[in-house]
């Protein structure tokens, strides 16, 4: 029976060579899709799993009141790791975690590279478990000058040797030594180093951050066994009130890491929404793939009537056909598979690039087959149900009789299901369309500043101390416009507070204003225009050391009157006095709102700004480095364009909007082979229509109008379905940007007419071949 | 109107080839009602869709109203068809998705036909089929007969030259195939040129001439002595 029933489908497989690969295709490139995706989500939701117990661990957070809100941050006050461990035992391990810096300058053996490095506590190890390959993971970082390292950091600086023991220098001050090598961290920690040092030594060297009042670092605890966290973090709240301050408006809690990757610390959702995106997309491209099968094996269904009217004749019962059905589709979609993980391994490397992830196909692992097993049973079932349902309710007699008219019966299921594909393809498009403009949008608006043509170079501490003598040499090239200092990126900024008090301030009303610091070139390197006062004294800036200059948004938060010489009181009891304020800028990425911000006078700059003559890139940067390279000669000079930078900014989105395009794309195809396949089926279902018309003298280019005609009402439906869809998700996406769009209306029409475009194409040929078929062979025999 | 000579049409599929029709020599004048008989497989359809103008032959001649149409185009052969042929088939062959006025009206649509003169033609032609109460049904909803008979009235709509019937009562039991029979000997009368084929003897005898086909060749003219007005003044 059932190797019958195999041969039947072996068969039906063969002699239907057109629908097969069309079948086939479809499926495969729908359930590579859908493969591809989901090991993505399936890699995004393992992020962190891997430690013991990876539920008792937690991030340690600490709400800040402001606005009257509290609001989750993940910077504590240095003290609050030791206290918590101290005061609660069901706190077991706790450990700070953080970066000591991104460009250190490390030296082996007179080699020199920049390395960035991370401080950790000794618990580090008892909370997270990266696999050690060399050296004693229980007290490796025990010494405070002890240095850890992953394989391919200890590859990177000693090359072949063993680097248990060996000593090296960071910024030709600080001797560590390597006590310890792990394995390289997997790509799903978001606890991530490569070079890891004693926590201590970082402690040391910045006493300032022991005080209650600087949030500086990150943390990380493991609670005991049977704790319960509810009441854990009740106490938690109490803390700061407790032990610190009775007054604090702060309160400790802590976050499970394994929620971590996807949500924010105040549990909002991060990377969980385009995880739920993707799979969702994952499962729209395997319906669509999906339709197309239950289309085509429905059309097919006269062509198979006679068989299962015969077979009910001689006692097959509907059960016995189901399953046949169910099997074939089984059948072809375990073929589908294994197209599916070909096509899927061949495009993994552009996945992986387009996603920036190093995911595998893991042939060894059970999560692969149960993801591969997963995708090719439920396609089967979904695909098959429908067509094995129908197929098998034939009443026999009609079918033998040949009274029966096949396919007539499911023909507005097939229109339903052609226009459902419709409606996830034109809305997918849409939708990514418009995300794709408002990405365009953010990256090309105007912020106020002017970032093109200016190089900004990395500050270490020597250069600071010559930081005048650097800036006055740069700025006697010829091709040099101006220079200035800073502590950010003038469009990164994310130091802020909210201790701010003026005149005439509601107690109650805490906004958190961020700090950017400049020197008196800053405006015009930058093209910052004035609203009203003055910029910053350049012959004698020490006059304007308690002098600051707010922005727009600001002023208006002070007054709806000229604020120049009115005066703000810092949270570090400085009064300042307002002597310019500048038009609006976006201090932050523009995903934000425009921030309030107070420009003062920095001593402390961390980045140099060079505004080059455009046209002489190349030359500057010589002139930086022969500049740079004599008052800093033992640090090689790290540097970027700010355009460059700024653009980087949206590499997140990019990728995003790839995966989209590519989804949307795949959408399409898959849904025009369904289309395809239904046109010839269609085709061959008009022919004695189209054999009539002919023989009345109806033109090849009116028989092709009647077939797209037909098509095109169909996507205009589906067209009309997907508009207000999309419109209200969209809408919903735009409201976390506070800069947008209008909708994009013009893109319904758009995508509309490319759609409609594309199936013409695609049912051109079909109708091409049914329009010119001699009318005499179908009306001779009906 | 038509005539043929050494007419002959080969059918060739990768390993077979048939002869349908060989050395067909015939002449059928305006206002002749023909009748073409013969066993099944004898080449009467074939020779129907040449002299219909919708296949070409493979060898000979042919002339239809004052043009040699043997080796005319696709297009040719439309433009020619569309305002001078009409036909009837045994099955009907008419358009289930749309109405009796509708299907009526296609081949005026073709002939790009104003849409005043459409209607008026339309309505004229199916009250002459006693079918002017039905335009608004679809074919599914009338018996045999009545589609039969829509479909003559599409054949006839155009005012074309020639009607070309494939057994028009093959589907019909006697009562409606009398009545299809008496419209067209109607149309006969009033001067159109009619082919038919049929397996029916009995509708044979309306015709003015029957010609026994057989393995392609004609076999026997038949030829009957009451001939319609038109064809007399011709003669005469």
């Amino acid at each position: 029976m059932i190797i019958n029933n195999l041969k039947i489908a072996y068969r039906n497989l063969i002699r239907n060579k057109g629908y097969s690969f069309i079948n086939i295709v479809g499926l495969a490139i729908g359930m590579a899709c859908t493969i591809l995706l989901l090991l993505w989500v399936n890699h995004e939701m393992s992020y962190d799993t891997f430690h013991n117990d990876p539920e008792r661990v937690y991030q340690v957070g600490n709400y800040q009141t402001w606005n009257g809100k509290r609001n989750a941050m993940p910077n504590l006050p240095t003290p609050l790791i030791d206290a918590l461990k101290e005061k609660y035992p069901e706190i077991k391990y706790a450990t700070h975690f953080n970066a000591w810096g991104e460009n250190l300058l490390l030296e082996y053996n007179g080699k020199k590279q920049y390395e960035s490095i991370k401080g950790a506590d000794p618990d580090f190890f008892k909370i997270f478990n990266f696999p050690v390959l060399q050296g004693n993971i229980e007290t490796c970082l025990n010494d405070i000058n002890s240095l850890v390292l992953t394989e391919k950091s200890a590859k990177r600086i000693f090359g072949n040797e063993n680097p248990i023991g060996k000593t090296v220098n960071i910024d030709n001050r600080q001797p560590l030594t390597v006590t310890a090598v792990v394995k390289d961290i997997p790509t799903n920690s978001s606890i991530r180093f490569e070079l890891l040092m004693p926590f201590e030594l970082m402690r040391k060297a910045n006493p300032w951050s022991e005080n209650w009042g600087s949030h500086n670092y990150f943390g990380y605890a493991k609670i005991a066994e049977g704790t319960n966290i509810d009441v854990l973090n009740e106490k938690l709240d109490q803390f700061y009130i407790d032990h610190v301050d009775k007054e604090s408006e702060k309160y400790a809690f802590l976050y499970p890491l394994l929620k971590r990757h996807l949500y924010y610390l105040d549990n909002s959702p991060s990377k969980i929404t385009q995880v739920k995106m993707f799979f969702m997309i994952a499962i729209f491209i395997l319906i669509i793939a999906c339709f197309n099968f239950m289309n085509l094996s429905t059309a097919r269904a006269a062509k198979r009537a006679k068989e299962i009217g015969l077979k009910k004749a001689i006692g097959a019962t509907y059960p016995q056909l189901i399953k046949q059905f169910i099997g074939e589709s089984l059948l072809i979609t375990i073929i589908s598979a294994n197209f599916a993980i070909i096509l899927a391994h061949l495009f993994l490397p552009q996945f992986n690039s387009l996603m920036n992830r190093h995911l595998i196909l893991d042939y060894s692992s059970l999560e692969f087959w149960l993801i591969i097993v997963g995708v090719t049973l439920v396609t089967g079932l979904v695909a098959g149900a429908y067509p094995a349902f129908y197929l098998s309710s034939f009443n026999p007699i009609m079918v033998l009789k040949g009274t029966f008219s096949g396919g007539k019966g499911s023909n507005r299921f097939r229109r339903i299901l052609v226009v459902m594909q419709f409606i996830l393809a034109s809305s997918l498009l849409i939708c990514t369309l418009t995300i794709v403009l408002q990405t365009n949008y953010l990256t090309n608006m105007d912020i106020g500043l002017n970032k093109d043509n200016v190089i900004a170079i990395n500050i270490n501490q020597q250069m600071q101390k010559k930081i005048e003598t650097i800036k006055g040499e740069l700025m006697r090239s010829s091709f040099i416009e101006n220079v200035s200092y800073g502590s950010h990126r003038p469009y990164y900024v994310f130091s802020n507070g909210w201790g701010e008090n003026w005149e005439g301030k509601d107690p109650e009303f805490k906004p958190l204003i961020t700090y950017p610091y400049v020197d008196p070139e800053f405006f015009d390197v930058f093209k910052v225009k004035f609203h009203s006062g003055r910029p910053f004294n350049a012959n004698n800036p020490a006059a304007d050391s308690s002098c600051v200059i707010i922005n727009e948004t600001f002023a208006k938060m002070i007054s709806n009157e000229l604020v120049i010489d009115k005066m703000i009181h810092t949270g570090n009891n400085e009064d300042l006095r307002i002597i310019g304020v500048v038009k609006d800028y976006h201090c932050t990425p523009n995903t934000r709102k425009l921030q309030p911000f107070l420009l003062r006078l920095c001593d402390d700059p961390r980045f140099l700004f060079v505004r080059y003559v455009e046209g002489n890139a190349t030359k500057t940067v010589q002139e930086i480095q022969k500049i740079c390279g004599k008052y800093n000669p033992e640090f090689p000079l790290i540097y970027n364009f700010l355009d460059d930078h700024y653009d980087n900014l949206y590499e997140g989105q990019r990728a995003t909007i790839s995966t989209l395009l590519y989804a949307s794309i795949l959408a399409i195809i898959v849904s025009c082979l369904g289309l395809f396949g239904l046109a010839s089926f269609n085709a061959e279902e008009r022919t004695k229509e189209i054999g009539v018309r002919k023989v009345l003298g109806a033109s090849m280019n009116q028989l092709i109008l009647i077939f797209s005609k037909d098509f095109s009402k169909w996507i205009l439906i589906a067209s009309l379905i997907s508009w207000p869809i999309t419109y209200f998700a969209m809408e919903v996406w735009f409201q976390d940007y506070p800069f947008r769009i209008d909708f994009p209306f013009w893109l319904f029409i758009a995508v509309f007419l490319m759609l409609l475009i594309i199936s013409t194409i695609t049912v051109a040929y079909q109708s091409w071949k049914s329009a010119t078929k001699n009318p005499v062979v179908s009306l001779k025999y009906e | 109107m038509i005539q043929t000579s050494n007419l002959s049409k080969v059918f060739r599929t990768e390993e077979v080839e048939t002869l349908a029709l060989s050395n067909i020599n015939l002449h059928i004048k305006k206002g002749e009602f023909v009748a073409i008989m013969g066993p099944s497989g004898c080449g009467k359809s074939t020779l129907l869709n040449i002299i219909g103008l919708l296949d070409n032959p493979s060898a000979g001649n042919f002339r239809f109203i004052e043009n040699e149409v043997a080796h005319y185009t696709e297009k040719q052969r439309t433009k020619l068809r569309k305002s001078n042929i009409g036909f009837v088939f045994q099955s009907f062959n008419l358009i289930d998705e749309l109405s009796v006025y509708e299907n009526v009206e296609l081949p005026l649509v073709y002939q790009k036909v104003p849409v005043s003169e459409r209607k008026r033609k339309v309505a004229e032609v199916l009250k002459r089929v006693q079918l002017d109460h039905r335009s608004k049904h679809f074919p599914q909803q009338l018996s045999g007969g009545q589609q039969q008979r829509v479909a003559i009235a599409r054949a006839v709509v155009s005012n074309p030259n020639l009607i070309l019937a494939d057994e028009p009562t093959g589907n019909l039991d006697s009562a409606n195939g009398r009545e299809v029979m008496d419209l067209l000997s109607e149309l006969n009368q009033e001067g159109t040129t009619i082919v038919m084929v049929t397996h029916s003897s009995s509708d044979a005898e309306r015709a003015s001439r029957t010609i026994q086909l057989f393995d392609g060749h004609i076999v026997s003219e038949n030829h009957k002595k009451q001939v319609n007005k038109a064809v007399q003044t011709e003669i005469l």
